[in-house]
Formats: structure tokens, C-alpha cells, sequence
């Protein structure tokens, strides 16, 4: 490490090349996040705004920008007093809670079985199970309204299978009933397990990725270190790893959060624009959309859009506050 | 007796004096087949009537999605545009579709078509926005087996819904279902029986109608048949309802004309001589399904795109060359009297379905649209689906539907 | 180490057991493609026998052909995917890394302020954001270019997060300090010391945002007015117009398009997992 030994020298101009140098590292992060700001400024600002303004208007998209009539709070009232947005945003919470609690205790331990243990075909497994988050939302919902289908379902038929199995039939699936088979997409008690389903199956490959190249970066020496010391097995999973990929397990529970909140297209096609019965499988995203473009009341939409933000910004501070200094790794 | 062919060629003749000799060049948005129906005619237009119409398909919900968008910030929807019966409601009233009344006397075309298609494309200030591209006359396909097994005639079956559900139990000992799902006979109970002078779920006064005697008898049929086990519970379109058609699982299907030709041809097309038509139970007429054309305001070529319309829409011989492509039924009176429409269909037992769809086409009464239609389908579909599936009480939920509509129509 | 017979069996037994019981989650997750594949081969009436069958029939020239029958060049659809993937990747790995190393390295005055607010903006589903971005795109006169599909989305929050946790773990600090007392400017310490550091983060990101790209669909749905700019996806979804769809050519479709996105994955994995294991990091 070379001392730079100027600074005794010519003080005056070292102080003006000191106060540059400064300068460049004071200006460096401005520099580096430029692009990012700029993109964000234009186009994630201006939406932000328009909402904001749409929210306090009667506006129907299909008859121009023109049409919008000043309302006032009005919108949020009829916002904070619909039955639907809280069910709606009871379905996101308990779906998304559910798949994601799923997700993670599926994810954690077979990425981590991934990364220490299997040399052979790491790479062919994780594109395995990176498949699903790769394929198209449209046909991801057809083949899962297949395979819940009542009659010819695919899990319907092994339910039954199973159930006909001399040994394990009665002892395991004696509460299958061939003769009502269970209503996956239909009754509302298994609605929002089925969504839940298919969302752990599309998203937990993704998660798999994150975590192998997490647990990947634990330096070897820590490793080693830790063997000496007599740690088995579990316990090097439970108090090496573990602990190193605590920033990625917090970056993937936000990203569940976000995507349990924006989760609408599956659903969509799943159970139809209105969520299925009684609304059960009804996304808060679904609802804004429902509100918004099919019922063309985008005043009331937006309204909603803010009212959700401003919930989300107190879970989200919440969150932050307990676990966002350990997840974020500040220093 | 002057044939719509006249007309049309006597329209073009006049407008032929201020053709350009370049083809114009113009964008249909639509969803399939439109594509395909188009490929028929596309090189004919550009000699005929001087345009090169190039299609953009979408799906069915994007296209709608899109076409809105570009209505709400005035840029991005093409020359000629496609809209489903489900969405005419919203756009003719919204304004951005010209008035092909006013701009192209388009009034004068009314007799071509149908009443009930040619009011559809009609706004609650009186003039057209949008000319019918096709449309389905509702009918009652049955499984020819099910019925000769039953005992009771096929007139006998559709004489009344007392009638009716009686063949349905009669079908239960069997252990056959009646129909693919219940809401089938709440859906056509409530589009086909609307009172004079109101629309489906409003008034004239745009009050919210889903109250009253027509609403509680559609629910409470549906809730009978559903009670007494007369449905599947098989969802449309779905896997298993495909299969039902190819086996008769279940005995009658309430559908559009079209569905005809979908089975024919690829649903189930080994099912020939299985199935039959006939007319929808005690004596009503309805139908299901629908698309028009118009025209957007921010098209730059409305003149030669209302020309295309023109020649593309009214004339029978293009229509009925649509229907034996893709099935796609015309809205037209004088395509019914083309001699495809004569013919027995084979598929159908010998029967001869054509001639009875268009026959159903000219009796069904036309009923107005409403602003508020589609926001009020969803809510009342939705309220069955409890009725069904959740044994919610009828008057309860027809009582909550009205309410959530009163909500969301504020808007519009 | 000494390990008895019977120790060794079980490890033989428990290896196998793994990958077994791995191969078969495998195949549960690539189950929908191998269908897709083998739904290409067949004709539509064939589709929709009942009945679930692994039969490969003989109908993939017919479906294909019918592909290419349709209203859109699909090749040239695919090509533009291919185009607006690649800039919209290369672009984000740019700007997302250069951000995400700001956000874990410096400190700065608003650093808070603004990574919050980044992060606040991915809360809001963006359902209702489509007609505010339509209005931009017509204001900046974008409509109907495939600039206006990638760029917007080359420096989004998520990208920009996931790069600073990775960032946060793995590049330490003493190290860019001693570059700095070499005199080295920040954009070279960034370039020579981080980046490489970053390979298997980028790897990942790399990865995300092709599928991102790829698979977009609403944004082109709204920007893009003409054929011979639409994207493979708004192909696929356009033939899917129920009830007539001809299955088989829109399985062989989705197949095809499903091809680029594997052959990316492998390619980026390797590059991951190589840096990964070449020991870059010292304790």
C-alpha cells in the first residue's frame, strides 16, 4: 500500500487535487445511478402523478382524456367503503403468504442440497426447476385449469388411483370420495390453495437460483474453518449458511411480497375476471384491473391504487424497521 | 326485387368517381378469424374499392384492453376496428367511434340486417356507430340418443320449462345430466326474456331492473336444476366440456348458431348424426355472442375505411363465404335465403340447421344496449355463482348485485 | 477418515435417493414443455381426444405450416424479440449494476431517501400505470418503436436491489480503498475490481431480465401498431383467440419461442457458477 507522500510537499495545489479526488468519490454514486434516476424520473414519476390526479376524478378510459370530471375525495370514499377491495386484499395476504412460506421452506434447504451436495447435474436441475418462472402466465394457468379440472383433473385421477391402492389407499387416502371429487377451482375453500399451488410450482425455481448463488459465495475458508471445529451437517446449514444468505432472504421475501401484490394474470385466466366464487380467488391486482378497465371507473381505481400503496408503505416501514438493517447489511 | 347487391353497387358506383388510383392502405384490428375471413376478400378489395386491408389480431380480451387504451389517450387503434356484442354497449355511447349515421347516412342500410343485430350497434342518441359483422341466434343443441331414450319429442322437451325439466329428471334416473352447468339456464332466461322497452339488467330510465320477476326466475330455475342434480357442473371451453360433446355426457347444450359449426368441424367432428338443433325452450328467442365493425375518430381514413365496410359487410355472397369458412354467422336477411342455408347438414342428422338459425335470427326482438351492460353481467354472474356454489339466498344476492352495480355505474 | 460398509452403503443409498427424488421434481417442473412439444406434433382434433396420452404423431409439418399461415411473419417476430431481448439485457446489466454498486458502496447524501423511494415504486402493481405510460411513449413519439419496450425498464428497483445485496456480501471495501490510494478513479475500481466480482449476480440478473424481455406482452400490446413489429409473444397470444385456436400450431409456437430463453439460461448459468467456483473471494 504505496503512501502518498505529496501532501508535505506543495500543499496548495495538493489541497485543490485532494478536494477533485474528493469530489469524484462525492460525485461518483450521482454518476453511477444517473441512468436509473433519469429512467425512474420519466417513467415512473409521471404514472405516479397521473394517478394521483385520476384519483380525485370520474374518468371512463374509453372516452378520451378529455372526459374527466373533478370529484374529490369522492373516489376514495367509495374506495375505503368497497367490500371487495378488502376481501381482495385478504386473498393477496393469505395466498401470498401461503406460497411464499411454502416457497421458502422448499427453496432454502434445496438450494442449499444444490450447492453442497449435487456436483453432477447442478446445473441441469436448477434449469429444471427454472423452468416454470420462464414460461408464459397464459399457458402456466391452462395447464393448471387442466390439471384441477373436477372430472378428468390430472390430481383428481391420482387422488383416486391412490385411493384404490390396496395397502396405502386405505391407510393414507381413505378420504377420497370417487364420487365427489374435489372442486379445486370451484369450491371456496379450495381456491385460494390451488392459486397458492401453482404460484409455489411457477416462482420457487426462481428462488432455488438466488439461493445457490448465494450459499455459492460463502468463502471456502469459513467452511473448512467451521469442519474443524467439529460442525456436522445440519449444523453447518443452520449456522454457516444460513445466516451468510440472510440479504438474499430478505430480497426474496420482498419479491414475494410484490409478487403476491401484482399476482393477476393466472388467477385471471384460472377462474375468470371476477375471482371465482364468492370472489375467493379475487387479487387485489385482478380487482384494480376489474374496477379500472372492465368497469371503466378509473377514478375509483386509482383511488384504490393509492389507498393500497399507503397500506403497503406502512407494512413495508414496519418491516424495514424490524429486519431491514440485518437484511439490507448496513454497516 | 332489388338485391342488397344493387344497392351496394349503386354506393360504390357514386363514391368510385373520387377513388384513388393508389390503394389505400388500411389496418383492421380485430381477433382471429377476422384475419382469416379477410384473406378471402383481400386481394378483391384493393381492385374493387382502391384499399390493401391489413389485419392486426390480438386476442380477444388484449384487443378490447388495447382498443380502450388507445381510445383514452387518443393514438394507436387502427382504421377499422372489431368489438365484441359484450363491450358495444360501452364504446358506441363513449365517443370516440364515428357516427357512421351522421357522417355516412348509414340509416339507410337498416333493412339489410336483422333488427335486433342492427340495434345493437346503436347509441342511446339514436344513431349507428357500429354495422354487425356476425352473430349467433340462439339454440338448443341436443343428443339425438338422450331424447329417443327419454320418450318425450323434441317439441314436447321445449314446450315449456316445466316441460323441460320434467325430460331432465327423466334423464337423472338415468344418471345423464341435463346440462353442462346450471347458469346456462340463467343466462338465457335473463338475456332472452326482457320486457319491452328495458335492457337487460336497466330500464329506460337507467335504473338497475336485476330485482325483479325475471332475475328471480332465472335464479331460481337455475338453483331447481341445479338442486335436483340435473347439471355437471363442466365449465365451457374447458377439457372436459370437449369431451362431453364428443360423448353426449350430457344431454342439451344452450349455445350461438356458431357452436355448430366449431363442433363440426374440430370439436367433434366424429359425433356426426349425434347431435340435433332445435329452438330454445318455451318459445323464447335470444342470442349469443356477436362482433361488429366500426370506425375510430382518430383513424386518418375513415372515408375509404366506411367504403370497405360498405362492400365488405352488406353483401350476402361475402358473408355466406365467410360462414362456410369459418362459421363465423352472417347478420345479414338475404344471406338466409342463399341456398347454403337450405341445405341439410349431415353433421346434424340431415336436419336442416341453417334454414332454423336464420328462421331464430328473424324472430329474436332486439333489445337496447346500456352503458352500465357489461359492469352488470359480471356482478350478476358473479351473484349466481354464489346461488350455485355456495347456497346463498336468491333475494339476498340479487339484492347485493344491485347494489354493487348502483356503485360502479356512478362512473359512467 | 474411516468409514464402516455399512456407512457407505447409506451414502451410496442417500446420493441415490437425492437424485432420484431430484429428477423426479425435475421432470414435475418441466412436465408442461415436454407437453407443449409433444402437443406440436399433433392435429387439432387430435388434441382434443380425450384421454391423456404420450403418443408423438405425425402432424408437425401440417402445424408449422400453419404457423407461417397466419397474419404475422413469425420469423421476423421472433427476430424483433430477439433484438429487444438483447439490447433490453445489455442495457440493464449497464445501468443496474453501475446503480446497485452505487446503492451498497457510498455514501451519499439522499441515499436513503432515494433507494426508499425506489423501492417503494415496486409496490404499487402497475395495472393502472399502462395508460400514463401510453401517454408518455406518444409524448416522447415512441409509439410503434421497439425502443419503447426496452428502455423503460433497463434500470427497474428489482434489478437495482438484487445487485446491491450481492454487492453488500461479496466486494469488500479495503479492497477499492487500496485501489483508490493507487490513484485509481472510481468508474476503475468499478470496472476492474467489481464487476468481475459481480459475474455471478449479473449472471442471474442477466437471466431475469431475458425472461422479463421476452415474455412482455402488455407493453407491445399498447406500443407496437403494426405487424412487422410485433413480438413472438403477442404471435402466440393472438392464435390463441378462443374457440378456434389451432392448438397445435400454437403449442409448436410456444416451443419454439421457449427455445431462446433455454439456450440463454445455459450459457448464463455456466458463467455464474464458473466465476463462483474460481475462489475470486478471500476471506
Amino acid at each position: 500500500m504505496t503512501v502518498s507522500t505529496h501532501s508535505n510537499e506543495m500543499p496548495a495545489e495538493q489541497s485543490w487535487q485532494n478536494r477533485w479526488a474528493n469530489m469524484k468519490v462525492t460525485l461518483a454514486p450521482y454518476g453511477f445511478l444517473s441512468p436509473a434516476i433519469i429512467l425512474f424520473l420519466i417513467f415512473n414519476i409521471f404514472p405516479l402523478l397521473f394517478a394521483a390526479f385520476m384519483s380525485f376524478h370520474l374518468w371512463k378510459p374509453s372516452e378520451g382524456l378529455g372526459a374527466m370530471t373533478f370529484v374529490g375525495w369522492e373516489n376514495y370514499y367509495y374506495a375505503i367503503t368497497d367490500e371487495l377491495i378488502y376481501k381482495s386484499l385478504y386473498n393477496t395476504i393469505f395466498m401470498g403468504v401461503l406460497s411464499g412460506v411454502t416457497m421458502h421452506l422448499i427453496a432454502i434447504p434445496v438450494a442449499y442440497i444444490l450447492a453442497t451436495y449435487i456436483k453432477r447435474f447442478r446445473n441441469l436441475f436448477t434449469g429444471a426447476f427454472f423452468m416454470p418462472f420462464v414460461t408464459s402466465t397464459v399457458a402456466v394457468a391452462l395447464v393448471f385449469t387442466n390439471m384441477y379440472g373436477e372430472n378428468f383433473g390430472l390430481f383428481n385421477s391420482l387422488l383416486a388411483t391412490f385411493h384404490e391402492m390396496p395397502v396405502i389407499g386405505s391407510l393414507l387416502f381413505f378420504w377420497v370420495d370417487p364420487e365427489n371429487p374435489i372442486r379445486w377451482l370451484i369450491d371456496v375453500a379450495f381456491i385460494k390453495p390451488s392459486i397458492a399451488g401453482m404460484q409455489v410450482w411457477k416462482f420457487f425455481g426462481f428462488q432455488v437460483v438466488i439461493y445457490v448463488s448465494g450459499y455459492l459465495t460463502i468463502s471456502s475458508e469459513i467452511i473448512e474453518a467451521a469442519e474443524v471445529d467439529g460442525c456436522t451437517g445440519f449444523g453447518k446449514f443452520w449456522h454457516i449458511a444460513l445466516p451468510s444468505i440472510r440479504p438474499f432472504i430478505f430480497f426474496c421475501i420482498t419479491l414475494n411480497l410484490i409478487g403476491a401484490l401484482n399476482m393477476f394474470e393466472e388467477p385471471f385466466v384460472m377462474l375468470g375476471k371476477t375471482g371465482g366464487t364468492d370472489s375467493a380467488g379475487l387479487t387485489i391486482s385482478m380487482y384494480m384491473y376489474l374496477v379500472g378497465w372492465v368497469w371503466e371507473d378509473f377514478g375509483t381505481a386509482s383511488a384504490m391504487s393509492w389507498f393500497l400503496f399507503a397500506f403497503i408503505g406502512v407494512v413495508t416501514g414496519i418491516y424495514f424497521l424490524l429486519f431491514g438493517k440485518k437484511g439490507l447489511g448496513d454497516s | 326485387m332489388i338485391k342488397t347487391k344493387h344497392i351496394v353497387a349503386a354506393a360504390i358506383t357514386a363514391f368510385a368517381a373520387q377513388a384513388t388510383v393508389a390503394d389505400t392502405e388500411l389496418q383492421l384490428d380485430g381477433w382471429p378469424d377476422m384475419d382469416k375471413e379477410l384473406a378471402l376478400h383481400q386481394e378483391e378489395a384493393k381492385g374493387a374499392v382502391g384499399v390493401d386491408v391489413k389485419p392486426l389480431m390480438n386476442d380477444w380480451i388484449a384487443h378490447h384492453d388495447k382498443l380502450k387504451t388507445a381510445m383514452a389517450t387518443g393514438q394507436g387503434a387502427g382504421d377499422i376496428v372489431g368489438v365484441d356484442v359484450e363491450f358495444i354497449g360501452t364504446f358506441a355511447n363513449a365517443g370516440g367511434l364515428v357516427n357512421l349515421s351522421k357522417e355516412y347516412g348509414a340509416d339507410k342500410f337498416e333493412n339489410l340486417f336483422p333488427a335486433y343485430a342492427w340495434n345493437q350497434g346503436r347509441a342511446l342518441d339514436g344513431d349507428i356507430y357500429a354495422i354487425p359483422y356476425n352473430s349467433g341466434p340462439g339454440v338448443m343443441y341436443f343428443w339425438r340418443d338422450h331424447v329417443t331414450a327419454s320418450g318425450m319429442s323434441i317439441d314436447e322437451i321445449t314446450k315449456s320449462w316445466d316441460s323441460f325439466f320434467e325430460f331432465g329428471a327423466k334423464l337423472k334416473e338415468k344418471g345423464i345430466p341435463l346440462v353442462a352447468d346450471a347458469s346456462i339456464i340463467a343466462q338465457t332466461i335473463i338475456n332472452t326474456t326482457v320486457e319491452s322497452g328495458n335492457s337487460v339488467y336497466f330500464d329506460s330510465e337507467d335504473n338497475i331492473i336485476v330485482t325483479n320477476d325475471r332475475f328471480v326466475e332465472a335464479f331460481t330455475l337455475a338453483k331447481k336444476a341445479r338442486d335436483m342434480g340435473l347439471d355437471a357442473s363442466i365449465g365451457s371451453w374447458s377439457g372436459e366440456w370437449f369431451e362431453a360433446l364428443n360423448e353426449g355426457t350430457y344431454a342439451v347444450e344452450f349455445s350461438g348458431a356458431w357452436l355448430g359449426g366449431f363442433m363440426e368441424r374440430w370439436i367433434a367432428p366424429d359425433a356426426t348424426g349425434k347431435w340435433g338443433v332445435a329452438n330454445l325452450p318455451n318459445g323464447i328467442y335470444g342470442t349469443w355472442g356477436g362482433s361488429f365493425f366500426a370506425i375510430p375518430k382518430q383513424s386518418k381514413n375513415a372515408d375509404a375505411a366506411w367504403k370497405f365496410m360498405e362492400w365488405y359487410l352488406m353483401d350476402e355472397d361475402k358473408a355466406v363465404a365467410r360462414f362456410t369458412a369459418t362459421g363465423g354467422f352472417p347478420p345479414l336477411n338475404a344471406a338466409y335465403k342463399d341456398p347454403a342455408f337450405q341445405e341439410p347438414m349431415p353433421y346434424f342428422g340431415g336436419q336442416k340447421a341453417r334454414a332454423l338459425w336464420g328462421d331464430i335470427a328473424s324472430k329474436i326482438t332486439p333489445v337496447k344496449p346500456n352503458k352500465g351492460d357489461a359492469v352488470a353481467r359480471d356482478v350478476v354472474f358473479q351473484a349466481l355463482g354464489s346461488v350455485l356454489n355456495d347456497n346463498q339466498d336468491i333475494t339476498k344476492s340479487l339484492k347485493d348485485a344491485e347494489k354493487q352495480i348502483k356503485r360502479r355505474v356512478r362512473a359512467l | 477418515m474411516n468409514s464402516s460398509p455399512v456407512v457407505r452403503i447409506w451414502e451410496k443409498v442417500g446420493t441415490a435417493a437425492l437424485y432420484g427424488s431430484f429428477g423426479l421434481a425435475s421432470l414435475i417442473t418441466i412436465f408442461p414443455f415436454l407437453w407443449a412439444a409433444i402437443l406440436s406434433t399433433r392435429s387439432r382434433e387430435e388434441i382434443f381426444t380425450p384421454g391423456i396420452s404420450l403418443y408423438i404423431s405425425n402432424h408437425l409439418a401440417d402445424n408449422y405450416a400453419e404457423l407461417m399461415n397466419t397474419s404475422f411473419p413469425f420469423w421476423l417476430n421472433m427476430f424483433n424479440s430477439v433484438k429487444i431481448t438483447a439490447l433490453g439485457v445489455l442495457f440493464s446489466l449497464a445501468f443496474m449494476s453501475m446503480a446497485g454498486y452505487a446503492f451498497a458502496v457510498y455514501r451519499f447524501k439522499g441515499k436513503n431517501l432515494i433507494f426508499g423511494i425506489f423501492l417503494g415504486s415496486m409496490m404499487v402493481p402497475p395495472v393502472l400505470s399502462l395508460i400514463p405510460f401510453a401517454l408518455i411513449i406518444q409524448f416522447l413519439g415512441l409509439m410503434d418503436s421497439h425502443l419503447a419496450i426496452w428502455l423503460p425498464f433497463t434500470a427497474v428497483p428489482f434489478g437495482i436491489f438484487l445487485v446491491r445485496q450481492y454487492v453488500v456480501t461479496t466486494v469488500p471495501l479495503d479492497l477499492m480503498e487500496a485501489a483508490r490510494m493507487d490513484g485509481a478513479g472510481e468508474f476503475r475500481i468499478f470496472w476492474n475490481i467489481a464487476l468481475p466480482l459481480m459475474r455471478p449476480v449479473l449472471g442471474t440478473l442477466a437471466i431475469i431480465q431475458f425472461v422479463f424481455f421476452w415474455n412482455s406482452f402488455i407493453i407491445p400490446l399498447i406500443v407496437l401498431t403494426s405487424a412487422e413489429k410485433q413480438v413472438v409473444v403477442q404471435v402466440l397470444r393472438s392464435m390463441q383467440g378462443l374457440p378456434n385456436s389451432p392448438w397445435g400450431a400454437v403449442m409448436l409456437g410456444t416451443t419454439i419461442s421457449i427455445l431462446p430463453i433455454l439456450i440463454f439460461y445455459a450459457l448464463a448459468s455456466k458463467q455464474m457458477i464458473a466465476s463462483l467456483t474460481s475462489g475470486a473471494v478471500k476471506g
